[in-house]
């Protein structure tokens, strides 16, 4: 992957993970409000955890939108690498983490829909979806750790590269 | 390139030093503009390259050391090393 579109993505999951971690702060402060507050203000503290999960999907928009105006500002892919080189240097493996964290999620997500679908559309019983819902998570996931472990390998093998390359510049 | 103050980014330490190599020594303004930085940023760097001892004055225009040359040599090095990025300084 060329060091541009690599920036793009890594910044677009910093930004996902800044946006999303503001998000279940804001959550975590709405589900503290309604236990504490008194009867009369839970409904509308309610309403506000609603409009705070129906942000999300906002903010994950947004998080892909500032990654690629993020970008603008690097002239060429050297000066993309550049800013890669010192992203490694500051985050670590934030990208290779976060990336397979992303993956994981989508895994789980199919999952999920399925467990739901069976649930849902086909009115099976919850010890039926759950169990057939977790054994297609783990044969997702399983055969695609080959890819994982390859990628995960020579994507950290990079990042230490690139954080002896940051060294070797600021000497 | 030594950090004494300030969070350095890499890639317009590399910039300046990039237009100094092709362009020879610039005043200021000329340097700031052609970087597409804000006058402030652009003083701030070329204060903190001047303390490493990457660029110099010379006279009222900046310009590129042997040491700075020698850092973007080194930088474009290590982009061909890392991403086979062509060098062409």
């Amino acid at each position: 992957m060329r060091p541009r579109a690599r920036l793009v993505s890594c910044l677009q999951l910093l930004w996902t993970a800044r946006m999303l971690g503001a998000l279940y702060v804001a959550l975590l402060a709405a589900a503290v409000a309604y236990v504490v507050s008194p009867d009369e203000l839970r409904g509308w503290v309610s309403e506000v955890g609603h409009m705070l999960m129906q942000l999300g999907l906002l903010l994950l928009l947004a998080a892909i939108l500032v990654g690629r105006l993020t970008v603008r500002r690097y002239r060429d892919e050297k000066e993309a690498a550049l800013a890669l080189i010192q992203m490694a240097h500051e985050r670590g493996a934030f990208c290779v983490k976060a990336e397979l964290t992303a993956r994981a999620v989508a895994y789980w997500l199919v999952s999920l829909l399925t467990a739901l679908t069976l649930l849902l559309l086909l009115q099976m019983p919850l010890y039926i979806a759950f169990p057939v819902s977790l054994a297609l998570f783990v044969f997702l996931y399983f055969r695609a750790l080959d890819d994982i472990l390859t990628s995960a390998t020579q994507e950290l093998e990079l990042v230490h590269r690139m954080k002896k390359a940051y060294e070797e510049i600021q000497r | 390139m030594k950090r004494s103050r300030g969070k350095l980014d890499l890639y317009v330490v590399y910039r300046l030093l990039k237009i100094l190599a092709t362009e020879g020594p610039l005043s200021r303004t000329a340097l700031a503009t052609n970087a597409k930085l804000n006058y402030q940023r652009a003083m701030r760097y070329i204060s903190q390259l001047a303390e490493a001892g990457l660029v110099t004055w010379q006279g009222d225009k900046i310009g590129l050391t042997r040491e700075g040359l020698e850092t973007l040599k080194k930088i474009e090095e290590v982009l061909e090393a890392l991403f086979g990025l062509k060098s062409d300084t």
